[in-house]
């Protein structure tokens, strides 16, 4: 299972983006995962508070179970994959039958399941079986954020390199998204900030998309062997095109994380879900569409899945299932105790 | 020609030397491992068995035939009169330059 601990040591690897300059390479995917952390620290527990008052106010805690907690057991589930998922989308019911506990999750036509055994271990901290439940959400929710940190991470290191490398003639509509952005740090009046920052995403949105079409349209011309009419110089072509497609990744990645960053920091978690969602959908449609041949063309990739680009398209975020659960704080999240 | 096979297990010695094997070998002969179709030229891992060569090789050698086709047909305007014979081996390179092995 994960921990907080684990997740901190992922996130432990990116630089806080208070240390970095606006500037700093790094600082999109640091901003991210500062706002992550920040998920993890403070707006998951507040989700879990608000289940936790939910059923207070229900008054679905009988004293029997509540009993059963002042042994100090903790409860564990035995679950499948299925099973998993039912509990991430937050579907499941507590049922004591015979002294015996058992977890059953709904299934989509509104019945219940199987009932599933749970396992008792022994815990130093009292712990009930509404803290177990949402102690298994939690940890479905660390799971995912682990995992689109570990991808944004390992992705965020290559695109550094090119960053580095050279001149880079695609990063001005970057820039002047990231101006504003920064401008709108150092503004006092709130009207006059949120209007920066609004148009700092909108610069930022738009620096994807430009790039993202002319990275497509770079990607085509490779496919369509369009070299060839470069008689006696066709390698030197591609190499130069592809000396574009990377610059256009590596600036269409730091404008979508620092978008990402932006909203996580305002709180706007939906907003920052599909941002992030945005950003996997153009991995799928852009990069692992076309990797077979963006290896070849690379003479930098040695083709292999932990090449450059297999590795990049491997990105498939659960960010959509994330951005339900942590907007599920208005509508109470169904779990219930019987 | 036969595509080639390779160990890309980067710690074993024959990826190292950039050693081929023959399409019919399944695993690394050293190492054990599974082998992949490689570029012959740069031991780039390939996709599948359809080509010898990854895109960029393949096309760094039609520019080498490319260039001595056009440095014969350079050659051919120089000489007045006597460059039939020299154009039609200009042609036969170039026909085989065209030919996809
Ligand atoms: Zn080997
Ligand atoms: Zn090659």
């Amino acid at each position: 299972m994960f921990s907080v601990k684990n997740v901190n040591a992922a996130l432990g690897t990116v630089l806080s983006s208070k240390e970095l300059s606006f500037t700093d390479d790094a600082y999109p995917a640091a901003l991210l995962a500062d706002g992550l952390k920040d998920i993890l620290e403070r707006v998951v527990p507040a989700v879990v508070d608000d289940v936790y008052n939910v059923l207070l106010e229900q008054n679905v805690l009988p004293t029997q179970v509540q009993f059963l907690l002042k042994k100090g057991y903790r409860y564990v589930v035995d679950m499948d994959e299925d099973t998993r998922r039912g509990l991430e989308e937050g579907r499941l019911k507590l049922v004591t039958e015979h002294g015996k506990m058992t977890a059953q999750i709904r299934e989509a036509n509104g019945q219940y399941g199987p009932k599933l055994p749970i396992k008792k271990e022994y815990l130093s901290a009292e712990l009930n079986p509404l803290q177990v439940v949402n102690i298994l959400q939690i940890n479905a929710l660390q799971d995912k954020l682990q995992i689109i940190t570990e991808q944004i991470n390992m992705i965020d290191i290559g695109v550094q390199r090119i960053l580095q490398g050279q001149q880079n003639d695609r990063i001005g509509l970057y820039y002047s998204g990231m101006n504003l952005y920064q401008e709108s740090k150092y503004i006092a009046d709130n009207e006059l900030k949120n209007a920066l920052t609004a148009q700092a995403l909108r610069a930022l949105s738009e620096a994807a998309y430009q790039l993202t079409l002319t990275m497509q349209s770079d990607i085509q011309y490779l496919v369509d062997k369009k070299y060839r009419e470069a008689r006696g110089n066709s390698a030197e072509v591609i190499k130069e095109r592809m000396n574009g497609i990377k610059q256009s990744f590596a600036v269409i990645h730091q404008a979508f994380l620092l978008r990402a960053g932006i909203y996580c920091e305002l709180n706007e978690l939906a907003a920052m879900s599909m941002v992030l969602d945005g950003y996997a959908q153009f991995i799928e449609n852009t990069i692992a569409k076309h990797a077979d041949r963006l290896v070849q063309w690379d003479e930098d990739d040695d083709g292999t899945e932990k090449g450059f680009w297999r590795s990049r398209a491997k990105l498939k975020t659960t960010v959509s299932d994330l951005t339900r659960q942590l907007n599920a704080t208005d509508k109470p999240i169904y779990l219930s105790i019987v | 020609m036969s595509c080639l096979k390779g160990c890309i297990n980067k710690k074993c010695e024959t990826n190292k030397n950039k050693q081929t094997y023959p399409e019919k070998f399944d695993y690394c002969p050293k190492c054990g491992e599974r082998l992949y179709y490689v570029c012959k030229e740069c031991y780039t891992q390939l996709p599948d068995g359809s080509k010898q060569y990854c895109e960029l090789c393949w096309e760094k050698k039609q520019n080498a035939k490319e260039k001595a086709v056009d440095a014969v047909a350079a050659l051919v305007d120089l000489i007045p009169n006597g460059g039939a014979a020299v154009k039609n081996i200009a042609d036969t390179i170039g026909k085989f330059s065209n030919r996809r092995k």
